[in-house]
């Protein structure tokens, strides 16, 4: 507006010019030195700057060059009046032009005048590091400079013709006397004279000067050196506008150089005044909260928006202002007009604005007095406030934001909801709609309701960021809850959102891309998430959760065991990520990598590694356990206690000290170092008190007191860990105890004492209505009375849902399932183990019901995977034999006969495996050694499974090693010898009331299984042997 | 004469949500004597104030916490009601059981109307919050350490 009307101002004073220009060029002409400044003179008194300026400057053309002392004061005297008028005029370029050259030349008697006047055009043109120069020459208040040499009057009756520049004496004694009478107002005459000394500036001038110097500084953004001029002004200021706008803009500065509590006492004496009203102060406010809040100031930040008026009511206060000059300047009242152009933009009337100085003032105007200039600058500022956007909107946005930083959350709801409402399919409206359910969810906790309006907004919105949001916030909100199917839900809809090339929409998608692979690791969904991490890379190249997309998809590799492409891409992480927080965990997950990959040595490196780089990460006693399982596994038992020692001191979670401490105990049992077990055991309940896990420790220290044969205490100690935790699902150390109190039951108690034990057990289990104690008590008496397989099967009739069920009664019911060779369960058995119970002791008969699912549905592969991860938790436990037999099954299914071999002739080489695995491997070697047609080897086989493990597995696979022989002497054609098998099979008191026996009794016929039955009924028995050459039998 | 009447009415109703502000509870009768004087409110700041009251009457906390949130961020510049509305809501945060938020907002009032008696309640509730803090924080302590 400013510019308009400086553009206007010029465009007058140049037409004006022309035209003044085109009549008076010969008059100058012909016109004196003389005759100019006496015209010049005239032009003034009419105030008729455009003319005068003419004169003057024609004036300083003619004198250019001259060294006369009279002249050179006179030329002196013209270029301070005509800096004078420029400034008026507002033409800060000229004004500078003629100013500097008057502070620059002799003599100069007015110094202070024309470097205050100098400072103010240089901060209007933006030359701020020239106008505080000037405003500081100003204020050491300079003293009029006279001409070398010259310390008295001119003495016009002596001057030369030339001197007098076509004046007589008379004539320039009349022009001072007359500049003597028009005092200093701009219409003064031009005097070449030596005025009296220059007065000090007044009080309103200096705060001018200070105003003028504080805001260059602040342009220059000099905080520090703007602090001072400021407080002058608002010590001195008179009016208070002024000394409101000063103190906004020392908050400004006071922000700038993080002065807050000085800012936050500004902001309460600004509190109390009327400041606010002065349209400067109101912009000034709004920048200021936002500078207080980008500072996290919230209070202040707060108060200062409260301050902020609505335009409707900052108008309405300007209008009485502006009404009030206008009657002083005896113009009539006039309302504020607001109304949108033929451009569509909003503007102002101000009745007859602009009417004093253009030509074509409006029929309102005709025949009114000008407006004063502060009128006129009222004016601009309004004009400046219509123009604006609304605001009103935006400040009730950030104080939404400032309430929600701040700590009040229902305010902060009240305030973006009612952008939201005003606004709703705006961006404002959505940002303010996405912020409102972020507070409802942080820290109102109000998540039914996030749901519901998120969800009610996902409906009617796909485009731009206001969905994105909103899936974030929902996003947050289920994260919150850890309800992370939820999370997953939502990927459909995220699918659907319209295409985007904002940076900040895209941010937000790649976020909600990359909160949904997280939400797949939760869920184990390892592949899944592979997929969503490489989504988030590649669709979204350097991101900012290129690093954390990075670092969980080699995490997603390590859990999906593929351990190689896990390592790889963890160096690779190093390399590019050097300075990553994410090293010390990346270091530690690649010797995990190593250690899965069984490169030992190679693992204990990295996790050294670990402990010697980072030994204050928390990782770190991880990389301690880690390494202590690697020394204990080698033997060097005092470095593993030393690592497992460290490993429990430096540990910042309370898993990270259960672990070491029963490993260490597992460690001392081996050597019998009972006492140390129930001293580091103590040690740990002592530091973690009921953070510990109890029932673990509670395990520990019965099984140490069994070993020191105090087993009525060890089965008191067990039997209260067990009530006392045995509800809680998650309690594997309970587990635990239920497993080694089945063993103390049925191995070291006499009848009595197993009886005694039984009728506890009983009691409890009647006195307990809560569902995990009662299963896992349940599963503790059918364990000792051995009728797991029973138990079993009752749960799964009674058990719909399997919520409440602890480890040990889901394995009892893969047992039963098992037994029943129903598999159909298996992936659900697994999947619910792995989800919550994962290091439980009883997760192998899950593993074992999904193997055999997946071979009995020919899903050779996936089976092959089971087994093998099932042998990597167990090892060569007994009860995870069958993943070695399957082992060789599926190879065999797969044509691998040579590794099928291998596979099965492995599980008579381990020890622990001795009895019914031995049996079983043996009659599958002979059913591998048939299927590629070498009989006799198959049939030393099958005879193995006879002869010496007929015992085992009830005679079962004795059994149908019998059949299988018969077959393959068939097959050789040996009938004799086939007869003679089932023969011997019916004398075989181990298999011959077996349901196999009826084969050999419908082959050899009724008369011939009669007969051997009334022999052994007579008591004979005979030892009916088939011999049969064959190669590599053992 | 309908400017005197105005200006009675008003009168009561502040005098009447100062009673409601003041005592806290109140009975079947009195809450309903206010329902009947809220709907002859026109002033939405009186109206909000005045419905917040009675949510709080009625048990409501959280409804009157919210109506008067609505009042403080959206007319924060209405002198009447801001400064009792604010210090209230103070308290009917700690009656949330969120004495963080309780905490910030008696703050912001004993900022906002320093040297006011609403900023020595402010004072006063923030004493309150700080040892209901402490006596929090000392019985969890106890807990542990049983």
């Amino acid at each position: 507006m400013k510019l308009v009307r400086k553009t206007i101002v010029c465009t007058v004073i140049f037409a004006w010019g022309c035209v003044v220009a085109a009549q008076t060029q010969d008059e100058m002409a012909e016109m004196s030195t003389g005759g100019l400044l006496s015209a010049a003179g005239r032009s003034l008194s009419a105030e008729d700057y455009g003319t005068a300026i003419l004169y003057l400057t024609e004036y300083l053309e003619r004198m250019d060059g001259m060294d006369d002392d009279r002249v050179m004061a006179m030329t002196q005297a013209v270029r301070l009046k005509l800096g004078q008028i420029s400034a008026y005029l507002e033409d800060p370029a000229a004004a500078v032009k003629y100013l500097k050259q008057y502070t620059e030349n002799l003599p100069c008697y007015r110094p202070r005048e024309a470097w205050k006047l100098l400072a103010l055009n240089y901060y209007e043109s933006g030359q701020f590091l020239q106008s505080i120069s000037a405003v500081t020459n100003a204020l050491a208040r300079p003293l009029p400079k006279e001409l070398p040499g010259k310390s008295t009057k001119v003495n016009y009756d002596e001057l030369s013709k030339e001197e007098m520049a076509g004046f007589t004496a008379r004539q320039i004694k009349r022009l001072e006397r007359e500049a003597a009478d028009a005092g200093t107002a701009l219409s003064e005459s031009i005097s070449s004279d030596r005025p009296d000394a220059e007065p000090d500036f007044t009080s309103e001038e200096l705060v001018l000067l200070n105003m003028t110097l504080a805001e260059s500084y602040s342009n220059l953004e000099n905080w520090q050196a703007s602090v001072e001029p400021y407080q002058y002004v608002i010590e001195h200021a008179g009016s208070g506008d002024r000394k409101g706008y000063a103190t906004m803009q020392l908050v400004n500065s006071l922000i700038a150089l993080k002065e807050f509590e000085e800012v936050q006492s500004l902001i309460f004496q600004l509190y109390r005044t009327d400041a606010r009203y002065d349209i400067r102060v109101n912009m000034a406010l709004m920048s200021a909260a936002a500078a207080l809040f980008d500072e996290e100031q919230f209070d202040s930040s707060l108060m200062l928006y409260r301050m902020v008026l609505p335009r409707d009511e900052l108008v309405a206060h300007q209008e009485q202002k502006m009404n009030l000059l206008r009657r002083k300047a005896g113009l009539p009242n006039v309302d504020i007009q607001i109304r949108t152009n033929e451009f569509g933009r909003v503007e102002s009337l101000f009745g007859n604005k602009f009417a004093d100085i253009s030509s074509e003032g409006s029929d309102f105007a005709e025949g009114l007095p000008p407006k004063p200039m502060e009128l006129i600058k009222l004016e601009e500022s309004v004009g400046v406030l219509v123009s604006l956007p609304p605001y009103e909107d935006d400040v009730v946005y950030r104080m939404g934001l400032a309430f929600m930083r701040a700590g009040r959350p229902w305010e902060a709801v009240a305030a973006l909801d009612t952008v939201a409402k005003r606004d709703p399919d705006g961006d404002k409206g959505q940002l303010a709609f996405a912020d409102s359910l972020m507070v409802r969810i942080d820290p109102l906790e109000k998540y039914e309701r996030v749901e519901e309006l998120g969800k009610q907004f996902l409906k009617q919105y796909a485009e731009g960021l206001g969905p994105r949001r909103v899936a974030h916030a929902l996003t947050v909100s289920y994260q919150k809850q850890e309800k992370w199917k939820e999370i997953k839900a939502l990927l459909p809809i995220i699918e659907q959102f319209g295409e985007s090339d904002d940076s900040v929409t895209r941010q937000y998608e790649c976020e909600l891309f990359y909160m949904q692979a997280i939400a797949d690791m939760v869920l184990l969904n390892y592949k899944v998430a592979l997929a969503g991490f490489d989504r988030v890379l590649i669709e979204f190249p350097n991101s900012h959760q290129q690093e954390s997309s990075t670092y969980w998809h080699a995490m997603a590799q390590l859990f999906l065991k593929n351990h190689q492409d896990a390592l790889d891409e963890f160096t690779e992480f190093s390399k590019s990520w050097p300075e990553s927080d994410w090293l010390p965990s990346v270091a530690f997950h690649s010797g995990l990598c190593l250690f899965g990959m069984e490169q030992y040595e190679e693992a204990k490196v990295r996790f050294t590694q670990v402990i010697d780089t980072w030994p204050d990460e928390p990782i770190c006693s991880d990389a301690r356990s880690m390494r202590g399982d690697l020394y204990a596994a080698d033997g060097a038992l005092d470095e593993a206690q030393s690592d497992y020692e460290a490993a429990i001191a430096s540990a910042r979670e309370v898993r990270q000290a259960t672990y070491p401490v029963f490993q260490m105990a597992s460690m001392f049992e081996l050597e019998e170092r009972y006492d140390e077990i129930l001293a580091v055991v103590g040690a740990y309940l002592d530091r973690y008190g009921e953070e510990a896990d109890i029932a673990k420790a509670a395990f520990w220290i019965g099984k140490t007191k069994l070993a020191q044969g105090r087993y009525d205490e060890a089965v008191s100690a067990y039997l209260d860990a067990i009530l006392k935790y045995g509800n809680e699902l998650r309690q594997d150390g309970v587990d635990l105890i239920i497993n080694e109190l089945i063993g103390v039951a049925r191995s070291r108690l006499d009848e009595a004492q197993q009886q005694a034990l039984e009728k506890n057990l009983q009691i409890s289990l009647a006195e307990t209505e809560r569902v995990p104690l009662q299963l896992r008590l349940r599963v503790l008496l059918a364990s000792i009375e051995g009728e797991q397989l029973e138990l079993g099967q009752q749960l799964i009739d009674e058990l719909d849902d399997l919520e409440q069920a602890p480890p040990p009664a889901l394995a009892l019911i893969c047992d039963a399932s098992f037994a029943q060779q129903n598999y159909s369960r298996g992936e659900e058995m697994l999947t619910l183990f792995l989800n919550r119970y994962e290091d439980s002791e009883y997760m192998g008969s899950a593993y074992k019901l999904r193997g055999f699912q997946l071979f009995d549905e020919g899903r050779y592969p996936e089976a092959l995977e089971i087994a093998q991860e099932a042998q990597a938790l167990y090892g060569t436990e007994l009860d995870a034999v069958w993943a070695q037999i399957m082992k060789g099954r599926i190879e065999q299914k797969l044509g691998r006969v040579d590794e099928a071999r291998k596979a099965l002739r492995a599980v008579l080489s381990v020890r622990d495996w001795r009895g019914e695995p031995y049996a079983e491997a043996t009659y599958y070697l002979g059913e591998l050694e048939e299927s590629t047609g070498d009989l006799r080897q198959a049939f030393a086989w099958y005879q193995r499974a006879y002869i010496q493990y007929k015992g085992y597995a009830n005679g079962y696979w004795a059994a149908e090693g019998y059949l299988a022989s018969a077959r393959c002497l068939k097959g050789l054609g040996m009938e004799v010898e086939r007869l003679n098998t089932y023969r011997a099979m019916l004398f075989d008191r181990y298999v011959n009331t077996l349901p196999q026996a009826d084969t050999a009794r419908k082959e050899l016929g009724a008369e011939v299984a009669q007969g051997i039955d009334q022999m052994i009924a007579q008591g004979l028995y005979t030892n009916v042997v088939v011999k049969l050459s064959a190669e590599g039998s053992e | 004469m309908k400017k005197v009447c105005w200006i009675l009415m008003l009168c009561s109703v502040v005098g009447l949500s100062w009673t409601a502000d003041a005592q806290g509870t109140l009975s079947a009768e009195q809450i309903q004597a206010m329902k009947e004087r809220l709907s002859a409110l026109t002033n939405p700041v009186a109206r909000l104030f005045f419905q917040a009251n009675i949510y709080r009457a009625e048990g409501e906390t959280e409804q009157a916490l919210r109506t008067l949130a609505e009042l403080n961020a959206l007319y924060a510049r209405e002198d009447r009601y801001i400064g009792r509305s604010e210090l209230l809501s103070a308290e009917l945060y700690l009656e949330l059981g969120m004495p963080d938020q309780a905490d910030v907002t008696a703050r912001q009032v004993q900022m906002f109307y320093e040297g006011t008696e609403l900023a020595e309640k402010a004072g006063v509730l923030r004493e309150q919050i700080k040892q209901s803090k402490k006596s929090s924080t000392d019985a969890d302590g106890n807990r542990r350490s049983e």
